[in-house]
């Protein structure tokens, strides 16, 4: 059938289309979709900020240099390096933490700085700066997202704090959207490379250095920069960042694609209820076809084509819906990620994101369409199968069976043996959980409507009769809708309980890491939370000692440093710390001797994802590529202290060797005998003196900020589960009108028998309950196994501490959240169904 | 008794025109007497019938049920008019497929609160009567569909109405069991004293009447016996 006839086919039925059905199926459609947009726009916004930076700074360059550590490497090496065989431009670059003050209001930024080189490689970024003289700046760029929060204009002055200095400088200019694109909304301060040496002490040096190889000469530039780094500095391809990144955000990214999913099969859910509402329908109208001798590939012609409009404007209404869900609810969260980039959160909309949601629309309207197809063409004339009142006559009966029990019970055994002795394979232990739970789910349906009928007998009540009468006769749709309400119970008990152990496991990991001392001194700045800026501690520290508040101050170091693609967290307490390595995260080895090794030096600790990076066991020697590689080896294997690329714990003298500086990241501050923390905190405030770049913080003030931030990152797991329930009780409520609608003729036909329409409504209620509260009772279960399961993922796939407990309260509560809102919902197609008036019992 | 008097209908069509489907009735039908409203399709006798079991007002006019108003009745009274002095036979028998036929059958004695039990024990003789009491306890599903429409007689006797309305009730059926279903209703017309009323374009059934009224469009031509 040709387009145009299938167009002409398609106007000529709209008037005779079932519009409230449509109706539903698009409106239907267009919220999964929705979800489903705003999700991915949400979390590819963060990723896509990164890589537009990157994008902004390196332009055509494919190499970078890169130091190790913040202090990076003398600029005078670059000439040597433009002289290189095979390198065509370079472009030096310096990166800090930073945080920038005006009028008491302050941003945790990246301070970002280069010279006219860099617009040789043609980064956008640049073209913008360009205008205002980058090479000649003696003040700073700002976005216009960090213009807006600390309310500068053009001329005024900011100042900016870093490595524990204070400078004042002019705004140069404040850009926005049509300069920067979405990095207007990115923590950054843009300025000139001598500006920024000067600001941070860091004279003649840079931390990255943007390589431009000749064309087909990038093989040989790799080579000569590899040999010219010596070991010290990484050759890296420009793109390195971003694969860091993804690295770094596998947790948001894995509950992100949990949410994804789900939406997506909310989308489906309503999309395959709609459609059902229509099969009716859409069968007089195959049959009709069929009748009139059209060819089947034209009938599914006309059903696709029909599809596909819906499809289309649902999606399209969807990704509308979407766009603005993603303003005002989803919007995108850096949380523990800005910890480690300068991470925007501008909304990206990438073409693929379009695409991918306009997709999924018309794919879940396809694959419904196709069930009235498929019911037609296994009937044996074309007319069987338009006589449909919403009852399916092969699976009438809920009775126990025991095929899919013992079924049940093998996916049972699988998801044990899972748990058991692969708990990195924990989510295929999910699926098979899953199914063992579907499988059992209508065999103790049954159970349970058996006992209803047998137990209605009793009563002198309507109402648990018609109640009951339906339920023996449960259609797939009441088999589905309890089976919605397992899952959503399933998932919120098993995702809501790992939350919670994991957080259970988080927060004595913060406690662990901040009680180690009564008061911290770090760089000012949010992004600073792990104390990883390094900066000259030497004025500082004599400051606060001077304090009579004030016993000892020590020096804590941090930093970042890339171990493949993992950003890894790299700890060296001060020498005197009792406690170098929280007890309760090892797992493995001796907490008492990896102690004393750390201690002794030559040792490191790592966590799970480190050691098994470097491929090491307790005991085995390994070279660390640190600024100065060192030899250590390791004393005992760690959870991750919550940072997921993974952490290193090594003795401060080994990372002064191995680093090279005597830069302190952090103070820890020992206060006097009877002074209280937060006295004490005052007290090395005013020995720093006003307006100073540190930030000081008692011990459990600063286990709040690592709570805060764990807890942000975990938010998305929060509203996973909370989209569950909501998603669960949309789709009972579809499921529940695609049930209770074709039944409006029998329930036309008791009303004209005399029972009131608050009977039947209530009636409808009691079904519903026993559907919702059978599939709620059996997912909580299940649930509280996938807590466990999910647990061991956490613990073996990220190296997460995780409290491994049984999350009884919370499978109850999801029990209850679910049943009481999908009852709630579900009372409104029930009672819009018994609105029926009793004269439709004549119609025919 | 049933008095209907003057009654009338009107319909405005999606055209906007306005159509009479019930124009200016008057019937009685007595005690015992069963009654055929003949006619073809679109002549009013459904409307009739609908208004007679309150589930639609007339325009005009009033229904009396041994001197009591059937017109103007609430929802909550229609309602309990058609539970306890109403039997109802439509043309397709609309059962929960999930219950046994008995259970259909006492559908009006349960909702009217009476005991399973003795709801049971009520029905079985009417169930023996139409020739059903061996597929009791059968589920709806599995009846045929002249099975279907004795039970659905069934469930319009069970509350021994003093009014019975039939539309349609042979439409489905073929001319054996049609017979069997009128003879059926003529017999329980007669014993229990019902005022029974068919609407019917079956010339069949117009010969098991005691009267029998000629509807064309919404008017009431001639009344025989």
């Amino acid at each position: 059938m040709s387009l145009r006839n299938l167009l002409w086919f398609w106007w000529r039925r709209f008037p005779h289309r079932a519009k409230h059905e449509e109706l539903f199926a698009l409106v239907g459609i267009a919220v999964g979709v929705a979800l489903l947009f705003a999700a991915q726009v949400s979390n590819r916004s963060l990723g896509a900020s990164v890589a537009k930076l990157t994008d902004g700074l390196v332009g055509d360059a494919q190499l970078q240099l890169k130091a190790r550590d913040a202090r990076g490497f003398a600029e005078s090496m670059i000439p040597a390096i433009e002289r290189l065989d095979g390198i065509r431009a370079v472009a030096p670059v310096l990166e800090a933490h930073a945080n920038v003050v005006r009028d008491g209001r302050e941003r945790s930024v990246t301070l970002l700085a280069a010279d006219a080189r860099l617009a040789h490689l043609g980064g956008s970024l640049v073209r913008g700066a360009a205008a205002v003289r980058l090479d000649r700046l003696d003040a700073v760029v700002l976005p216009a997202d960090v213009g807006r929060t600390l309310t500068a204009a053009v001329g005024e002055t900011v100042a900016i704090q870093t490595r524990g200095r204070k400078v004042d400088a002019p705004v140069a200019a404040i850009l926005g959207a049509n300069h920067l694109g979405p990095l207007s909304a990115s923590p950054i301060v843009m300025t000139s490379l001598r500006f920024a040496q000067r600001a941070t002490g860091l004279n003649g040096r840079v931390t990255r250095l943007y390589v431009l190889a000749e064309a087909g000469q990038s093989e040989l530039a790799r080579s000569h920069l590899e040999r010219f780094a010596r070991g010290r500095l990484d050759v890296l391809p420009v793109a390195h960042d971003e694969r860091v990144f993804a690295q770094l955000s596998m947790p948001s990214d894995s509950s992100t694609s949990l949410f994804a999913g789900i939406s997506a099969l909310v989308g489906f859910l309503f999309a395959f209820n709609a459609m059902l509402m229509m099969a009716r329908e859409r069968r007089g109208l195959i049959a009709e076809m069929r009748m009139s001798g059209f060819r089947a590939s034209a009938v599914v012609q006309v059903i696709l084509f029909d599809a596909l409009v819906l499809g289309a404007g649902a999606s399209a209404l969807g990704i509308a819906i979407g766009n603005l869900l993603s303003k005002g609810v989803f919007e995108p969260d850096p949380g523990y990620l800005a910890i480690a980039f300068p991470i925007g959160t501008a909304r990206v909309i990438e073409p693929a994101t379009v695409a991918l949601a306009l997709g999924a629309g018309m794919l879940a309207a396809l694959a419904a369409a196709l069930v009235p197809l498929a019911a037609t063409y296994r009937s044996r004339g074309p007319m069987d199968a338009i006589d449909d009142d919403g009852l399916d006559p092969g699976r009438r009966m809920l009775a126990p069976r025991r095929r899919l029990l013992l079924t049940g019970l093998g996916c049972l055994l699988a998801t044990t043996a899972i748990l058991a002795f692969t708990p990195a394979a924990a989510l295929a232990g999910m699926a098979t959980l899953v199914a063992a739970m579907l499988l059992w789910l209508g065999p103790l349906l049954g159970f349970v409507v058996t006992a209803l009928h047998r137990f209605q007998r009793r009563l002198a009540s309507v109402v648990p009769t018609i109640a009951s009468g339906e339920l023996i006769a449960a259609s797939t749709r009441s088999m589905a809708i309890s089976a919605i309400a397992a899952i959503a119970v399933f998932g919120t008990t098993s995702i809501e309980g790992a939350r919670v152990d994991l957080q259970r496991g988080l927060d004595p990991n913060a406690r662990e890491l901040t009680e180690v001392t009564d008061v911290w001194v770090s760089p000012r700045g949010d992004a600073n939370l792990l104390a990883t800026s390094p900066f000259p501690a030497r004025l500082a520290t004599e400051r606060i000692r001077r304090s009579p508040a004030v016993m000892s101050v020590s020096v804590y170091r941090g930093a970042f440093l890339d171990i493949g693609d993992r950003r890894t967290w790299v700890i060296a307490p001060p020498r005197d710390a009792t406690t170098p390595v929280p007890q309760s995260q090892i797992v493995e080895g001796n907490p008492a001797d990896a102690t004393a090794r750390l201690r002794e030096g030559g040792w490191a600790v790592a966590s799970e994802a480190v050691a098994q990076q470097l491929g090491l066991t307790v005991g085995q020697r390994f070279r660390l590529d640190s600024p100065r590689p060192a030899t250590l080896r390791l004393a005992a294997i760690t959870t991750n202290f919550g940072w997921s690329p993974g952490v290193l714990v090594v003795n401060a003298d080994d990372y002064r060797t191995a680093w090279g500086d005597g830069d302190a990241s952090a103070l820890q501050v020992r206060l006097s005998e009877g002074t209280l923390p937060a006295a004490g905190a005052r007290a090395v405030e005013r020995a720093l003196g006003p307006g100073s770049p540190y930030a000081v913080q008692t011990a459990s003030e600063r286990e709040a900020g690592f709570r805060a931030t764990t807890r942000a990152g975990l938010s998305r797991l929060q509203q996973v589960a909370a989209l569950l329930v909501v998603a669960a009780a949309l789709a009972i409520a579809a499921g529940t009108a695609a049930t209770v609608w074709p039944r409006r003729a029998r329930l036309a036909d008791l009303k004209l028998v005399g029972i009131g329409a608050g009977s039947l409504w209530r009636a409808q209620l009691l079904e519903s309950s026993i559907l919702v509260i059978t599939g709620a009772a059996v997912g909580a279960a299940f649930g509280l196994y996938g807590q466990q399961l999910l647990d061991r993922a956490l613990n073996s796939v990220t190296g997460f501490p995780v409290v491994h407990t049984l999350g009884v309260t919370s499978a109850l509560a999801s029990l209850g959240i679910v049943t009481a809102v999908a009852l709630l919902v579900v009372a409104i197609p029930g009672w819009w169904a018994t609105r029926v008036p009793a004269s439709a019992a004549f119609d025919d | 008794m049933l008095d209907v008097c003057d009654l009338v209908k009107r319909f405005h069509t999606p055209g906007g025109e306005t159509v009479r489907a019930v124009d200016g009735v008057s019937l009685t039908v007595r005690p015992g007497e069963l009654v055929a409203l003949y006619g073809p399709s679109g002549s009013g006798k459904t409307t009739l019938l609908k208004i007679v079991a309150a589930v639609i007002a007339p325009d005009r006019g009033h229904v009396l049920l041994d001197g009591r108003a059937i017109t103007g009745l609430s929802e909550r009274d229609a309602a309990s008019y058609r539970l306890h002095r109403l039997g109802l036979v439509l043309q397709s028998a609309h059962m929960m497929a999930g219950l046994s036929a008995i259970e259909n059958a006492a559908m009006k004695l349960i909702a009217a609160g009476i005991a399973r039990d003795e709801a049971r024990r009520r029905m079985m003789p009417v169930l023996e009567r139409l020739g059903l009491d061996a597929r009791a306890d059968h589920r709806a599903s599995s009846l045929s569909m002249g099975e279907l429409q004795r039970l659905s007689l069934a469930k319009a006797l069970s509350n021994d109405p003093p009014l019975l309305l039939a539309d349609e009730p042979t439409g489905s059926l073929d001319t054996v069991r049609g017979r069997r279903v009128l003879r059926l209703l003529r017999e329980r017309t007669r014993e229990r004293a019902t005022a029974t009323v068919i609407a019917t374009h079956d010339p069949q059934a117009a010969r098991f009447a005691d009267t029998v009224y000629t509807l064309r469009d919404g008017r009431l031509d001639t009344a025989g016996g």
